[in-house]
């Protein structure tokens, strides 16, 4: 298998040079562009926040190793092609699709399981389509790909449940209520934290979002970004009475709801549980005030401790994802072989199947007379019995080799190819 | 047919909670290295809580064991839930109903072995789908308390759920976690419905129940004998939670607390008329009047 990745990562490059080499979409195309006409080989480039790699195949084509990747890149991002080689790595034939597979299986993300760089490897063929850089291999490899990690993220937990703080508060809502069009929705204060949060329970389309904050101008102004109506910071009490899920984010020294407010507000409730999400520190609802039943209270610290072993949970699917790729970079390098053995066991097929037909016709014509018509069928089927006997080996070989992993760029196909004088 | 034994869908059923059970444990290291065991267990437990539910089906068709005698009632209660369990199992992905339902019933399945069917020679035991005049009157009061019989189980499981979903939150488990249950709202409202569904079924039941009491008054110890005060004490119940439900605003808790005791009083009206021998007017199932 005729493939090579060169890349750089978070893994082996500081951010300062990551920063340098990333491509946006027009220094991609550009670069795609300038990768046809230079490394003159089927070429895919992924470029995300944490890696640019450059995935190279060809048939009996030299691909570029990562010196020349090295001065491509120095080339088009003006970086002086030394610095980069100590950050470089690279891997060929099955290793490669390997870390393929790891890396759009997540496995090798900063953040395990994280969902986007799949997406992101998707994106990156489609843009190498358009400029003209895909062949068969690096279009079977990505395809496969997806496949890989499709079946990683719903085969195995290392993708289950969210690990931001933002989306977390939304799940824990989400464990209490069923629907969100009669729910309305409170903020308190403005806090830089709460914004992502709040952009995540405006998602689930609560019939109203209210916005308290001490100064009035900055509540309407958050009101005005999510949909919201805002409220005055003296009307809390009544907030509360009239709310189902709670954001609190200001920068109160001290718990702006202790339980004799709480007190206040649940007699006057009509509603049932309370869900409050206080990302505040210090915080603004005294721990104690969680029941698990009228009110479910989750602060910063609760989130944190979800995440952390959210992630724990994570890395035990580590091996069973690890197993997985082994699997498919078997079944892909099989698969591979197949498809590129395949035209030359036809061939090789084809062509005895016409000088068998060849011989035996000259034969028939030298006895012709002398032989029944069963002698002549008879004698058919022995050379068709010769001709299979004869092919079952190459034929064999070929299939066991596929089934080996490459060892060097003189394989068993080329010996065929010259043996029998098979040209495409 | 008639080789089907309670044994046979009693042993499918607890494999197939067997199976769910280890597709909830997620702390097995099986689920690391297996990708898809889940998938695999939850497509085994479903398979044998259909086996299961065809051989209970069979059996109850077979031998059609009456309705009015508490081996019958208990395991047609156990059927419509394990059709239920099936029917929930079928859903992939869906909260784990099966590892309610199933151990109850098994747990019904259970107790009428120990009952045990009644003797073939009585009868005066009318079989599953017997016809006859007041027989149509036994039988539609069978059918309502059956049905509300039903829905109560169901009512009690989804309070059970309420309780460990609410234990879930107070102890803040991170989400996912744990047993897969509904939402807490999703739980009380589906808690809320079902009574509304079970009393008018109960009411009507037990209703008609005093009408047959009348019928058969000379087979009970008058208002004192324990069906009528055990089943006087589930109407009650029955009254208080309908209050909670459409009265002032209650913890949802508490609802759930007196839905389960609800469902226990219902299923010692279930056992009563055999486990308090009153003498040799027992022997007529028929006058119990919560015996369905």
């Amino acid at each position: 298998m005729n493939l090579r990745m060169v890349g750089f990562s978070f893994r082996t490059t500081p951010i300062e040079i990551r920063e340098k080499l990333a491509f946006g979409p027009e220094s991609l195309r550009i670069a795609l562009e300038r990768a046809n006409s230079e490394l003159l080989c089927e070429t895919v480039l992924l470029s995300t926040c944490n890696r640019v790699e450059f995935y190279l195949a060809g048939e009996d084509v030299p691909l570029p190793g990562p010196k020349e990747i090295a001065g491509f890149l120095g080339r088009i991002h003006s970086v002086n092609p030394v610095d980069l080689e100590n950050h470089i790595y690279f891997y060929d034939g099955h290793a490669a699709v390997r870390h393929l597979f790891r890396v759009t299986g997540s496995l090798d993300s900063m953040v395990l399981g994280e969902g986007q760089i799949a997406a992101q490897a998707k994106q990156a063929l489609e843009s190498a389509r358009e400029g003209g850089c895909v062949g068969p291999m690096l279009n079977a490899l990505f395809q496969h790909a997806r496949v890989v990690a499709r079946r990683i993220r719903t085969e195995t937990g290392i993708a289950q449940g969210h690990v931001s703080v933002s989306s977390l508060a939304v799940d824990f809502v989400r464990e209490v209520f069923d629907h969100f069009a009669d729910k309305t929705v409170a903020v308190i204060g403005a806090g830089k934290m709460g914004e992502l949060t709040l952009k995540h329970l405006a998602e689930l389309k609560p019939k109203r979002i209210l916005v308290t904050n001490r100064s009035p101008e900055k509540a309407r102004a958050i009101a005005a970004g999510c949909g919201g109506q805002a409220v005055p910071f003296e009307q809390l009490d009544d907030l509360l009475v009239r709310s189902d899920i709670v954001l609190s984010t200001t920068g109160a020294n001290e718990p702006i709801v202790d339980q004799a407010r709480w007190q206040r507000v649940r007699s006057q409730r009509r509603k049932g549980t309370m869900v409050v999400i206080d990302i505040a520190v210090p915080r603004d609802f005294e721990p104690s005030l969680h029941d698990g039943e009228t009110m479910c209270l989750y602060n910063i610290d609760d989130l944190q401790k979800v995440r952390e072993a959210r992630i724990a949970e994570r890395r035990r699917h580590i091996g069973a994802a690890e197993s997985l790729v082994e699997n498919e970079v078997a079944a892909f390098g099989a698969d591979w072989s197949r498809r590129r053995n395949g035209p030359v066991i036809a061939r090789l097929t084809r062509d005895f199947e016409a000088k068998r037909k060849v011989v035996v016709e000259q034969l028939m014509q030298k006895i012709a007379g002398r032989v029944a018509s069963e002698d002549r069928a008879t004698i058919e089927g022995a050379f068709r019995l010769l001709q299979n006997q004869f092919l079952h080996g190459p034929i064999s070989a070929l299939a066991e080799e596929t089934s080996r992993p490459a060892t060097g760029q003189h394989t068993l196909l080329d010996a065929l190819r010259k043996l029998f004088r098979i040209h495409d | 047919m008639e080789r089907i034994s309670l044994f046979c869908f009693a042993a499918s059923y607890a494999v197939s909670l067997g199976l769910d059970g280890l597709a909830v444990w997620r702390g097995n290291p099986v689920f690391w290295s297996w990708p898809g065991a889940v998938s695999w267990l939850r497509g085994g437990a479903w398979l044998m809580a259909m086996a299961g539910l065809v051989a209970h089906s069979l059996y109850l068709w077979t031998w059609q064991p009456p309705l009015a005698w508490q081996f019958g009632g208990l395991l047609v209660l156990a059927w419509f839930l394990a059709v239920f369990a099936v029917y929930e199992r079928s859903h992939p992905g869906r909260i784990s109903w099966s590892m309610f339902l199933l151990p109850l019933v098994l747990g019904l399945v259970g107790v009428a072995t120990l009952i045990g069917p009644p003797a073939p020679s009585d009868g005066r035991i009318p079989g599953l789908f017997s016809t006859g005049s007041l027989q149509f009157w036994n039988t539609l009061h069978g059918v309502l308390l059956l049905a509300a019989s039903v829905v109560l189980s169901l009512a009690f499981i989804a309070s059970l759920m309420f309780l460990i979903r609410a234990r879930q939150l107070r102890y803040k488990l991170a989400p996912g976690r744990g047993l897969s249950l509904f939402t807490l709202e999703g739980l009380e409202t589906m808690n809320k419905r079902l009574i509304a569904v079970a009393f008018p079924l109960l009411s009507i039941g037990m209703g008609l129940g005093a009408g047959l009491l009348f019928v058969h008054a000379s087979k009970l110890d008058g208002l004192y004998d324990p069906r009528v005060l055990a089943a006087m004490g589930l109407w009650i119940t029955f009254l208080v939670l309908f209050g909670l439900r459409y009265g002032a605003r209650f913890r949802g808790s508490v609802m759930a607390w007196m839905t389960i005791c609800a469902w226990i009083i219902l299923v010692v009206c279930l056992l009563l008329p055999h486990t308090l021998p009153t003498g040799p007017r027992d022997a007529s199932p028929s006058a119990g009047v919560l015996a369905p």
